[in-house]
């Protein structure tokens, strides 16, 4: 199952989308980007909700860039899961199959499948509202894959579920992705959820995508100095000459060791997190967060090794 | 803080007024009118006028809900230049005064200046028939129709039918099978709202329809014919039959809502 986006470009009010190029191939394909960068966007343009202004999206093969959404082969989840409330959870997941006119037993057999499959025999006569957020999913799920769509779209899945349900659904959505054999492209901004996912992550700015590529480089390398600025908030993107290098340098917290090198600083806040500690660090005017499993105290002078980094091209 | 809580009881106060000035009349007429009411929900001439006009609404509010639908669902989901020209057109009908109304539509449908010729030629008739009298009306009160199912479409969120048409369904289905049972609630206050105005309605008839021809005999609007008890006999003769009409449409009302309730507790269940 394959996803071509060739020279795609939408533009709503003062909002451009593309030019986008972009190839997902049977995998988990995460795209992240900020609010507001058009990220939604691309996605429901491949759903078919808006028609693009140039530009092709091709789907196995076939060109969908002006069929209706029903047409597309593509299954869309939204962030809200859109369980239709005013039908039970039976009649929700069969919708798909009766509004193609499936014939009753076929229909039946299908719906108790994928039930089974994913453990939620015991809900089909229940009402979406009486659903804790975990069984939503599941049902959306269902829904979607007993449709037979095998590209499935996810608008921030994860984003309204507790923590406990977040990983049990990230299991359940890599489990399936293997099980069905399904392309999926995930929307979100979280990059735990990215990284947990994701054969390869796509990163989007300003309505342009600024990376398509593996994980690794991405939370290791970033390509330049936006993608480095997002990918975390507390990673460093600093000055070479506080290495006495030419350019910019991405250094994660971890890489930053308190206590041992050269390099002196002092300490200006400290932030708890469940792991360890964030300390934000002053050097000679630069700032730097760094991991540590110490808390020192602030106004405290540090000495630090940077024990790794990575120059950012210009 | 006393002197907030002074001002707050002057403002609720206020807004009592005004339910006073609701009630008021209806009061008065209710004591002039009295044991009234029942000789006039007796007299024949009168049921036949509530008679013609429940059949009118009823018609007029059908229709549209039937062309509202379609109206509603394209005003809340699509978007092009100039359609605050079509936002404001759809509100004309409840800004004009009546009777101007009742112009516009014997022009249109029953003169030479517009269809009146062709459907001369068709045997259809506007001036003082069911068909001018439903025709003046739904003029009036469809927008009402239009505006409650278009605010009602405007709260299902869109993804819900993106979601909906990637599982398969062409956009028709969506509308029939998700969005008409979404809104059921909303088309059945769009009709009632719309079926009130109607039966209020007494300006435009004056031009269209003072009399409606049905079969042998005239009838004439509940509306007409408490003009005319007024002007022919006098105040107290139409505030016997005003009482009794307020008195049938408020019990319509009372049916309307306890179906209207019934039906809401048991979609909860």
């Amino acid at each position: 199952m394959s996803l071509r986006i060739i020279e795609l470009e939408y533009q709503v009010q003062s909002f451009r989308l593309g030019p986008i190029n972009l190839t997902v191939n049977n995998e988990y394909f995460v795209l992240m980007g900020p609010t507001g960068s058009g990220k939604s966007t691309l996605l429901r343009l491949v759903a078919g909700a808006h028609r693009p202004r140039k530009g092709r999206i091709i789907i196995n093969g076939m060109d969908v860039t002006t069929l209706p959404p029903e047409k597309r082969g593509v299954s869309f989840v939204p962030q809200d899961y859109a369980l239709f409330s005013i039908m039970s959870v039976r009649r929700n997941i069969e919708f798909g199959l009766r509004a193609r006119g499936y014939p009753r037993d076929h229909i039946d057999k299908a719906v108790s499948s994928i039930a089974s499959q994913l453990g939620i025999d015991g809900l089909l006569a229940r009402s979406p509202a009486t659903l804790s957020g975990g069984e939503r999913q599941k049902v959306a799920l269902a829904r979607a894959l007993v449709s037979g769509a095998k590209i499935l779209l996810l608008d921030e899945p994860l984003s309204m579920l507790d923590p406990h349900s977040r990983m049990e659904f990230m299991e359940l959505l890599k489990d399936v992705r293997r099980r069905y054999e399904l392309t999926i492209m995930h929307v979100t901004h979280d990059f735990e959820e990215a990284y947990s996912l994701a054969d390869r992550i796509g990163v989007i700015m300003g309505g342009q995508l600024r990376y398509v590529g593996d994980k690794e480089t991405l939370f290791n390398e970033p390509s330049d100095v936006d993608v480095a600025s997002f990918v975390g908030y507390r990673n460093n993107v600093v000055d070479g000459k506080v290495l006495g290098i030419d350019g910019l340098l991405f250094i994660r917290p971890e890489w930053i060791e308190l206590g041992t090198g050269v390099l002196e600083g002092t300490v200006i806040t400290v932030i708890d997190s469940l792991n360890g500690f964030y300390v934000e660090i002053s050097i000679n005017g630069n700032r730097l967060v760094a991991f540590s499993k110490r808390r020192p105290k602030v106004g405290e002078k540090v000495n630090i090794n940077i024990v790794k980094h990575h120059v950012i091209k210009k | 803080m006393i002197m907030e809580n002074v001002s707050f009881k002057i403002t609720i106060f206020l807004g009592f007024i005004l339910l006073l000035f609701y009630i008021f009349p209806i009061l008065v007429l209710t004591k002039v009118a009295s044991l009234s009411v029942f000789h006039a929900i007796r007299s024949p001439s009168f049921l036949e006028a509530i008679e013609v006009t429940i059949i009118m609404a009823t018609i007029a509010s059908v229709i549209s809900v039937i062309f509202g639908i379609p109206l509603g669902y394209f005003m809340a989901r699509y978007d092009f230049r100039g359609k605050y020209v079509i936002d404001a057109l759809l509100d004309v009908p409840i800004m004009i005064p009546h009777i101007v109304v009742g112009i516009m539509i014997v022009l249109a449908f029953a003169s030479s200046y517009g269809l009146g010729p062709i459907l001369a030629r068709l045997g259809v008739s506007f001036i003082d028939t069911l068909w001018g009298a439903v025709a003046a009306v739904a003029y009036l009160s469809s927008t009402y129709t239009v505006r409650t199912i278009e605010t009602a479409i405007r709260m299902i969120n869109p993804d819900i039918e993106l979601t909906a048409r990637t599982l398969g369904a062409s956009q028709s289905y969506v509308l029939l099978h998700l969005v008409i049972p979404y809104i059921r609630r909303a088309i059945a206050n769009g009709a009632m709202l719309s079926w009130s105005r109607s039966v209020s309605e007494a300006g435009a008839l004056f031009i269209v329809a003072y009399y409606i021809f049905m079969g042998k005999s005239t009838i004439m609007p509940a509306s007409v014919y408490i003009y005319e008890s007024y002007v022919g006999i006098g105040l107290t003769n139409a505030a016997m039959y005003s009482a009794a009409l307020i008195l049938v449409i408020f019990i319509i009302f009372v049916i309307y809502k306890a179906i209207i309730g019934i039906s809401h507790v048991a979609s909860h269940n």
